[in-house]
């Protein structure tokens, strides 16, 4: 009986996620966008509810239409007139809405933390706590009973809307080709405003359903919608009945069964393992099973290479890239020369305090230096950068610490599995394109951080691994300034590199690649070899880097850090800065630095700043 | 002389610095059809498009009917009786053939007889998605989508653009239907200068920007200079 009661649980908790995943597949069929701003909007949302029910103490039949008929869709229409129709009249690109939306997101979690701090709330319940109870001890709490039929009304709902209706033909019209539309007497602008109501209008929704009678963070909440990710991409993006069995049975029943699996148990035979390995397998149970279905969906359904579009990444890169190298002036090192004798002089005029954020400065040009790599130089999108950083720093103190091996030889070697981690991401993302790319990367990340980072046997929990710093032959680089030196010739050589990525016929070819495959692979560009490559040589060098954070730090710890935030912040502070050129990475690397100084907050948690300066420096 | 049903006057369009049309004035006749011939790069897509409301002009402006379309959008200007059918193909790829008719037509069952009528084979293809349709029949959608709008002025931009003869002869044919049938006003974009000069009762032509020639199809022919200097021979 405990399986039926357990199947009932995980049909209420997968209609959530079915709803979830549903806004995202109706906010990408109605827009064209892939909203990753979805979950913030979600937690804004729920915060707002949490705001009028906890706060102000306004009654249910106030708060509830407030927040999920003003709230929700008020924030889709000022987006749809502040940002994203800007965006579709000059004719955006699909990377370009894709760092949008990312910007959004990180403005939603801005927001909340500003707010309403990163303290956990109690969220409200939308309906009574209490259960229906069924024979042979099997429960249904309303408010799950509740969510089940608002999920099929609002599935009804929107299978009439796109079937049945003319705003329905409209939307689609407007999505697929805007100025056509127009020119069909359809106002685009009023059907986009619509189409953002709606998508934003169940966010809310599945924002507040999530929060009734749960913990209400910024962080951890807004991490829920890597479901909605997964449920839709299982959808492909387009099928709202896909999306809903899904939610439902992927994620809901499967999550909920699995959770009484015992992996050191042999059914039937009452043998049973205590092996390290099985404790380790039952621990990933608690894990993110969404993540493991977004990697699987994405590397299995081939499907997916026809949508998503947009694989330049026309409008985030100028095209003034490939050899340029070759043609630059003496007088154009200049300004590097400068900036690097600054950075070497810098330790001797600032004080101890304001070092470590120098450190991390250099520490994050590197891996800054990364993303210009893959997306600046190649074309492509990377949404797992802070993952990768961290998957080298996690290699080089497992092997310093459990081999010892000596942390100079440490840092490459977690720069070579970062590169193979890299270079297995890159392979299934071969074929994909612009968003899905993006996706994928995404999803590899949140695997490796649910599967590796998360479990306590591989990563040290809260604790986190020792990080210890390099010395060589005697020489220590443990004080403060000798650690920023250090750091400053390793950031040398990575710049070196990456200079060498983009001049002469390599930089030529990553330039053809990146501004249109087609286009490369017709002059004879090996597409699968560069773009491994690529993958390869920008995971190395952020492996580097999130060896120098994690040794800045003293601890790698992944609780504070080298997560999806921390991966999306990155992206979208490179592009901001200019992914074009080197000069980016270190312009986006100091804003970043300078301004975690200057607040002289603990940024680290929220995920907005990449990482904490370590007090021991 | 029948009534103006468009007017252009002194109009002009820049991108940016580069000026795409330069006081450009012309005329279309209610129940004319009008031909827009001239090189690549003359401005003759611009012109569609601004009268469209898809680029806003930097000076003159656009009548329809005696009433000014200053400030009046693109949406606005179809539901008065504007309709473009655009260079390239004009349909909705992801849309199935009933719902690119069924956005585009002002009266649904007058309009659907209507098209059924002129195209017969997108009656049999209601179902299929206009993306897959081939590119003769996805030529024929967008003609039925504007056909089947009933619009006051039909402008096409460079319908025949990449159709075997064959086809271009029946979209011709249809256009000339339409225009005897239905007595609509027809502003045609057109590289095929001899379908334009068949059809057409007056033709403009226009060079980098500016209107250089008006008249006649058959003051058009007759001189030879005109003809080789701005229609390739």
């Amino acid at each position: 009986m405990i399986w039926v009661q357990l199947t009932v649980v995980g049909v209420a908790i997968g209609a959530i996620y079915a709803l979830a995943g549903m806004g995202l597949v109706l906010t990408y069929k109605a827009t064209g966008i892939f909203n990753f701003a979805y979950g913030g909007i979600a937690m804004l949302v729920a915060y707002m509810y949490w705001q009028m029910r906890s706060q102000w103490h306004w009654p249910l039949v106030i708060a509830a239409p407030i927040a999920l008929l003003v709230v929700g869709p008020g924030i889709g229409v000022l987006l749809e007139r502040v940002v994203f129709r800007p965006l579709e009249r000059r004719g955006a690109s699909t990377p370009e809405k894709l760092v949008a939306t990312l910007g959004v997101f990180l403005l939603c979690l801005g927001l909340a933390f500003k707010i309403w701090t990163g303290i956990v709330r109690q969220g409200s319940r939308i309906v009574s706590g209490r259960s229906l109870q069924f024979g042979g001890n099997v429960r249904l709490g309303f408010d799950q009973l509740f969510v089940l039929v608002f999920t099929l009304v609002v599935c009804v709902l929107l299978w009439m809307l796109f079937s049945r209706t003319h705003i329905g033909t409209e939307i689609r019209a407007v999505v697929d080709r805007r100025e056509l539309a127009e020119l069909s007497a359809i106002d685009a602008n009023r059907v986009a405003r619509i189409s953002w109501a709606l998508g934003c209008g169940l966010a809310g929704a599945t924002g507040v359903l999530l929060a009734s009678g749960s913990p209400l963070d910024p962080y951890h909440f807004t991490l829920l919608v890597v479901e909605a990710f997964s449920v839709a991409v299982v959808a492909r993006l387009v099928s709202l009945p896909v999306a809903v069995a899904a939610g439902v049975l992927l994620l809901g029943v499967l999550q909920s069964l699995l959770s009484r699996v015992d992996f050191g148990h042999v059914p039937f035979t009452g043998i049973h393992f205590s092996h390290g390995w099985t404790q380790a397998l039952n621990s990933l149970k608690g894990a993110n099973i969404s993540a493991f279905i977004l990697v699987v969906a994405l590397i299995v359904d081939r499907r997916l290479d026809d949508v998503g579009g947009g694989s330049s990444t026309t409008g985030l890169v100028s095209r003034t890239m490939g050899g340029r190298a070759r043609a630059r002036s003496r007088s154009g090192w200049v300004v590097p020369a400068l900036v690097g004798a600054a950075a070497v002089l810098l330790p001797f005029f600032i004080d101890t305090i304001t070092l470590p954020y120098a450190q991390i400065t250099v520490a994050l040009a590197i891996t800054f230096t990364s993303i210009v790599c893959i997306t600046g130089f190649a074309g492509q999108i990377t949404l797992f950068q802070a993952v990768v950083a961290g998957f080298g720093a996690f290699i080089a103190a497992r092997v310093n610490i459990s081999l010892g091996v000596p942390v100079l030889v440490a840092i490459p070697i977690g720069g070579l599995a970062a590169t193979l981690l890299g270079i297995a991401t890159g392979f299934p993302a071969l074929k994909r394109r612009g968003l899905f790319l993006g996706l994928t990367t995404l999803a590899v990340g949140l695997f490796v951080h649910s599967f590796v980072f998360d479990n306590q046997i591989f990563a040290g929990g809260a604790q986190g691994i020792r990080a210890n710093r390099p010395g060589l032959f005697g020489l220590s680089f443990d004080s403060p300034r000798s650690f920023y030196w250090f750091e400053l010739v390793v950031a040398g050589l990575m710049l070196l590199l990456a200079r060498n990525l983009r001049s002469g016929r390599l930089g030529r070819v990553l330039a053809a690649m990146r501004d249109s495959d087609t286009a490369a692979r017709s002059i004879g560009v090996d597409l699968r070899a560069y773009k491994l490559f690529i993958f390869g040589a920008s995971s190395f060098i952020a492996g580097v880097g999130g060896c120098l954070l994690a040794e800045q730090a003293r601890v790698f710890n992944a609780v504070t850090g080298y997560d999806l935030f921390t991966s999306l912040f990155w992206f979208v502070v490179v592009i901001v800065a200019g992914v074009g050129s080197i000069g980016g990475s270190t312009t986006s690397s100091t804003s970043t630095g300078s301004r975690s100084c200057w607040s002289r907050s603990a940024p680290c948690s929220s995920g907005i700043c990449p990482a904490r300066p370590s007090s021991a420096c | 002389m029948p009534a103006a049903l468009l007017e252009v006057e002194d109009l002009s369009v820049a991108y940016g610095r580069i000026s795409a049309l330069d006081g450009v004035d012309l005329v279309v006749p209610d129940g004319s059809v009008v031909a827009l011939l001239g090189p690549n790069g003359a401005g003759k897509s611009t012109l569609l498009k601004a009268v469209a409301g898809l680029v806003p002009p930097i000076a003159g402006r656009v009548v329809l009917a005696g009433e000014s379309l200053e400030g009046v959008p693109a949406h606005c200007r179809a539901d008065l009786g504007v309709c473009l059918i655009p260079e390239g193909r004009g349909i909705f790829p992801s849309l199935t053939v009933a719902d690119n008719l069924d956005v585009a037509l002002s009266s649904h069952d007058e309009g659907m007889r209507r098209v059924v009528d002129y195209f017969p084979v997108l009656g049999e293809r209601r179902a299929q998605l206009a993306g897959t349709l081939s590119g003769g029949e996805q030529q024929m959608l967008a003609l039925a989508r504007a056909v089947g709008a009933q619009p006051r002025l039909l402008m096409a931009d460079e319908l025949s653009l990449g159709l075997a003869p064959l086809l271009v002869r029946t979209i011709a044919e249809t256009l000339e239907r339409v225009h005897e049938e239905e007595s609509r006003t027809i502003l045609l974009v057109e590289q095929y200068a001899t379908l334009a000069l068949r059809l057409a009762d007056l033709v403009y032509i226009l060079n980098r920007g500016r209107l250089v020639w008006a008249g006649e199809p058959d003051e058009l022919r007759a001189s030879k200079v005109l003809v080789e200097s701005y229609l390739g021979g």
